[in-house]
């Protein structure tokens, strides 16, 4: 089986991939003065912008508002990071990748690993959010694993999708840097699903992957309740991804050649 | 057995023929007719490479020599024919490609080398050698950006020449930093040569090749004009 070569070639090269990510992490963060600290600072800075937005200009939003906000935010920007750093990085790299014989997953992939990491400690940040909040941890918990490894198949895919199309296709850098800005408007995020209004709710729910996932997040993390049902709509985007970005993969030679 | 056989070996590229956009209103014009036309950039192309073998590749420039690097290195897969390669082929990182120009030398050391497929520990075995060829110095633990170029090629050189492969690839490296590094690379190779290593050099200069190798091949246009003893070919090229 072709996808399964190419999931070898990629374990092949689990060193350069290490190396990769690790070299990518130290230059976000060398040369600035508060270094490492803005992993932390970051996520906190949108929280108090949006804060700012909604409850102090709108006066709207309850008193769990702020972790229900934290949640999309680090989830949407976990999205956002992985697929708009990942849509150059084959051309980027192109000397290397013409010297070379590396699998070019190996590219996307480093930058999925690295904006991980930032998501991860955004995670980190949101526990004495809620604990500051008062809010009561369920069961429900437990299905938090599962929400995040979904999130990361979603972002390993598309990130990656982007960045073959991204060699053909130089106007996706631009289109990406609307779209995920438009997504943070059309998921709920500032918002929650059930302000949408019953007509539309279905297939917002279905056609947007963001909106089960979010809702997801919520529901395990500050709701203490299941996951939303229309997580499932994920995993079919996740399996259509799979397919896209093996088909991509497997004319590996064709980038490499007009890179 | 060959440790690399090229048979019938060919490779081509698409090229798209657009109008020429000289000026800004040129960019905004809707009639884009494009040609698309395909151009063989390498075309029966045949050699092969034993152990111990030092192979010369000539000819002038744009005639398809870095293509077939690439071919070798298997970063391009053919179109024609077919390339066999029985063993591990290192790259020559020419002027530092892959650097990360905000990390060290020394981080860098370790990227390059894992990207050319060694381990840490390999890559351990030859740190100091590696520093000390280049003549890095106490810049190791700089950022690679405040580098100079001949900084950055030596430290690309040091780093494929300390670390060992089956077969080596050299890319007009002859001409690295200034005059006693030169001397310095040039020694190197010759030491690589003497301890029965397998080379295969691209250079425009006809006296290296004739010193190095024992083979050679002259491509021109994509297309293989000869192949044979180095002197003769040398000899040949340089009556064209």
């Amino acid at each position: 089986m072709d996808e399964i070569k190419q999931i070898r070639a990629v374990i092949k090269a689990k060193d350069v991939l290490k190396y990769l990510s690790v070299s990518e992490l130290k230059v976000q963060y060398k040369g600035k003065k508060l270094g490492f600290l803005w992993a932390i600072l970051d996520p906190l800075i949108y929280l108090l912008i949006y804060l700012l937005l909604v409850k102090v200009i709108f006066q709207r939003g309850t008193d769990e508002f702020p972790a229900l906000l934290f949640c999309g935010i680090i989830a949407h920007r976990w999205f956002g990071q992985s697929i708009s750093s990942s849509v150059n990085c084959i051309v980027g790299n192109g000397k290397l990748i013409q010297t070379v014989k590396v699998p070019l997953l190996v590219f996307p992939l480093s930058k999925v690993w690295v904006s991980t990491v930032n998501f991860l400690i955004g995670l980190a940040l949101l526990f004495p959010i809620l604990f500051f909040l008062k809010i009561n941890f369920s069961l429900n918990i437990f299905w938090l694993p599962l929400i995040v490894v979904l999130q990361l198949l979603f972002n390993i895919v598309y990130s990656s999708i982007a960045a073959f199309v991204g060699v053909f296709f130089k106007d996706l850098k631009n289109i990406i840097t609307f779209s995920v800005r438009l997504l943070l408007y059309l998921s709920p995020v500032l918002y929650d699903v059930a302000s949408i209004p019953e007509k539309l709710y279905k297939p917002y729910m279905i056609l947007n992957p963001f909106a089960g996932l979010f809702t997801s997040y919520k529901n395990v993390l500050v709701h203490g309740e299941s996951p939303s049902i229309y997580l499932l709509s994920l995993v079919i985007y996740v399996l259509i991804g799979f397919f896209v970005m093996f088909w991509a993969n497997g004319k590996g030679n064709l980038y490499v050649k007009y890179l | 057995m060959d440790l690399i056989k090229a048979t019938n070996l060919g490779i081509r590229f698409k090229m798209k023929r657009k109008k020429p956009q000289v000026t800004l209103s040129d960019t905004k014009k809707t009639d884009r007719r494009v040609n698309a036309s395909e151009f063989w950039a390498l075309k029966n192309v045949n050699f092969t490479v034993e152990k111990g073998d030092i192979l010369g590749v000539i000819g002038s420039n744009g005639s398809g020599k870095s293509t077939l690097l690439r071919l070798i290195s298997e970063v391009y897969s053919p179109d024609e024919g077919t390339i066999e390669i029985n063993g591990s082929v290192s790259a020559l990182l020419s002027l530092g490609a892959g650097f990360k120009s905000e990390l060290s030398g020394l981080e860098n050391i370790y990227l390059n080398g894992i990207m050319l497929g060694f381990s840490k520990t390999e890559i351990d075995k030859h740190l100091e050698q590696i520093i000390e060829f280049s003549e890095i110095g106490e810049f190791i633990n700089e950022p690679v950006k405040v580098y100079s170029s001949g900084m950055r090629s030596r430290l690309g050189f040091s780093i494929s020449a300390f670390l060992e492969r089956d077969v080596m690839l050299i890319d007009e490296i002859l001409g690295v930093g200034d005059f006693k590094f030169k001397k310095k690379s040039q020694e190197k190779m010759e030491e690589m040569i003497r301890d029965g290593r397998t080379v295969i050099i691209v250079s425009h200069s006809m006296d290296s090749i004739k010193k190095y190798s024992n083979k050679a091949i002259w491509i021109e246009k994509g297309e293989m004009k000869a192949s044979g003893k180095a002197v003769d070919i040398v000899e040949l090229y340089l009556k064209s």
